[in-house]
């Protein structure tokens, strides 16, 4: 991630440390703030080991711009004022409805399995996992 | 048989024995073989699915065991699960799956003796604004082939503007039934956060995602809602009192004289002068049916479209972790290892656009910008809910534009960023999990207008209500395509 900064007025880049966009932050009596971030190549293949995904060298690159400029779109968010605002996970504010500890759901394996890529004698299958 | 009649005018059609429930079927199967080379709007076609369904619903029209929407066909977005059917969300992942049972939305409209035509097109998983990131294609708007019909639902609202179906179901997670709702010419409902059941729906934003109907007219959006919402104790958020069940009357009855606000953040957002032009015809209309129109300010509206797109990514790139070659869904070649099967059936599965969400969700929910992020988005989420909740204490209903646009041709628009604005007047709702409702409300260059009702939680039934008072007055979701057989 390059994140560059704007110490007392003037521009630097740092390694490694994440910033908000537009954000102040006072560090060793300097007035840091964040004015531009960029997204690596690097960072898109942290994020594709922690996603699961393997990209090509041209999907890495398009990848890595698209990243670039949706964050600095989402990165407008800092701009709102939030303090003593509790996050809202549900529309209405709901919490998990609870229900008797019973039995209610029906084990029907073989309708599952018939779907499953590699199924043997009621197994899904898998590269070997343990050597 | 006029393809483009309403479920209300088929509904007759059928009690009077007109025609026969088979009949009608084979008469919408037969125009999708004949016409949807051109749209592309069906993925599946579930033609002896069909029949069984109408034959079935003969029997039972001849009885008094029939419901309004006995022996009316439905065409159902490729995300709702049917058991026999292929499911496959427009996604290459899910090019063989066929769902071991039904989505609920789907099995309440089995049950109130709809025949399922088929599945529709789609953007693939629901990510998209235009139907151009489907794995089969893209759909293309019945109103100008050239362009597309807005997304995700695009495959519904293309059927339903080319008569391919009377009706269809769609999901909505930031605007995914009332973008192509305004971009077809016809008319989709986003019910209330919890209305329908999210059972059986292919999860992209489950803090977001709620099923609904699209149908020619509000009084049929109505009929079809009535049957789909009910509470359902296989999804662990919907809504126990939810809707009133009373939609189908209140799209009959004369509406009340309501106060209307018009966000001013909304029409400051509305540059194009033409769609402007619209929209004041629209709400003049409105004033001559007796209500009142008030300005209203919703304050955090700009920040709706960042704010969707974190949570939305982030809650996409957990839900669909889901795909690992494993259980269901695409496997790929002669994996060496249990990591290679994972990344490159994946890989391999999602199409670009969903690869863009699940990268910008897992950055967003990844050590040291969770807080700065995802919480940071639930954080202003509140305040959008808020703006309408406070908006709600001094108008009955709100009254928007749908899009900023109307449709725009096939491949326009590259930019993520840039196709994301499209967004910007239906995240909103989809944030505060309140229901909206849209219909044409005019039309420029030949290309459909849209506008949207905005009712507070649960008050579907009153903003079909005030969509019907304005169908009865006007007849725009009455014109068809031109050249269309």
């Amino acid at each position: 991630m390059g994140v560059f900064w704007e110490v007392n007025g003037v521009a630097h880049k740092t390694v490694a440390t994440a910033g908000i966009l537009g954000k102040e932050r006072m560090c060793y009596g300097a007035r840091f703030t964040c004015i531009l971030m960029t997204i690596h190549e690097r960072d898109i293949d942290k994020l594709c080991i922690l996603a699961r995904l393997a990209l090509g060298d041209e999907e890495r690159r398009d990848a890595r711009d698209d990243l670039t400029r949706i964050i600095a779109m989402i990165d407008s968010l800092a701009a709102v004022p939030t303090d003593s605002i509790e996050p809202l996970s549900h529309p209405l504010d709901a919490t998990q409805r609870l229900r008797p500890d019973e039995v209610t759901e029906r084990i029907n394996r073989d309708a599952f399995q018939r779907i499953a890529p590699a199924v043997q004698d009621g197994l899904y299958l898998v590269p070997r996992v343990i050597e | 048989m006029n393809p483009f009649s309403t479920l209300t005018d088929l509904a007759d059609g059928l009690r009077n024995r007109q025609f026969s429930s088979v009949e009608l079927t084979r008469f919408y199967l037969d125009r999708i073989e004949r016409l949807d080379v051109e749209y592309n709007s069906f993925i599946t076609v579930a033609r002896e699915r069909a029949h069984a369904q109408a034959a079935a619903a003969d029997a039972k029209l001849r009885t008094k065991a029939a419901t309004p929407l006995t022996g009316l066909p439905i065409a159902h977005k490729d995300i709702f699960c049917t058991a026999g059917v292929r499911t496959s969300c427009g996604s290459k992942m899910l090019d063989t799956f066929i769902a071991p049972y039904d989505a609920t939305a789907v099995a309440r409209l089995d049950a109130a003796g709809a025949v399922t035509l088929g599945k529709t097109n789609m953007d693939e998983f629901a990510m998209g604004s235009s139907c151009e990131t489907s794995y089969y294609g893209p759909v293309r708007n019945p109103w100008d082939p050239t362009r597309v019909p807005g997304g995700s639902s695009g495959g519904s609202a293309a059927a339903l503007a080319a008569g391919l179906t009377p009706a269809a179901t769609g999901t909505d997670t930031g605007g995914s039934i009332r973008q192509p709702a305004a971009f077809s010419g016809v008319c989709g409902l986003k019910p209330t956060y919890g209305c329908v059941s999210r059972f059986g729906m292919v999860a992209f934003a489950s803090s977001l995602d709620q099923g609904g109907p699209m149908a020619r007219s509000v009084a049929d959006i109505a009929l079809l809602l009535d049957a789909m919402a009910a509470f359902d104790t296989r999804d662990s958020t919907s809504a126990q009192t939810g809707h009133d069940g009373k939609a189908a009357a209140a799209a009959v009855a004369p509406s009340r004289k309501l106060r209307i606000g018009l966000p001013k953040e909304y029409l400051q957002m509305l540059t194009d002068p033409a769609l402007a032009r619209v929209f004041d015809d629209a709400r003049r209309q409105f004033e001559s049916l007796g209500h009142t129109l008030v300005e209203v300010s919703l304050p955090h509206t700009a920040a709706a479209v960042a704010t969707y797109y974190v949570v939305a990514s982030a809650e996409a790139s957990t839900n669909l972790s889901r795909f690992d070659g494993v259980r269901y869904g695409h496997r790929c070649e002669a994996p060496v290892d249990l990591t290679d099967l994972y990344q490159r059936s994946r890989s391999e599965g999602f199409g670009r656009e969903v690869k863009r969400r699940i990268l910008t969700g897992t950055y967003a929910l990844s050590v040291g910008y969770f807080d700065a992020y995802y919480l940071k988005a639930q954080r202003v989420r509140r305040l959008i809910r808020d703006d309408f909740v406070n908006a709600f204490a001094s108008v009955d209903a709100l009254l928007t534009p749908t899009t900023p646009s109307t449709a725009f041709p096939i491949g326009q628009i590259s930019d993520p960023v840039e196709m994301y604005q499209q967004d910007v007047f239906t995240v909103p709702a989809s944030l505060a999990g309140v229901p909206a409702l849209a219909l044409p409300s005019g039309f420029h260059d030949g290309l459909p207008v849209g506008m949207q009702l905005i009712g507070p939680h649960f008050s579907e039934s009153r903003l079909i209500g005030l969509g019907a008072d304005f169908q009865r007055a006007t007849d725009w979701h009455s014109r068809t395509p031109p050249a269309i057989g």
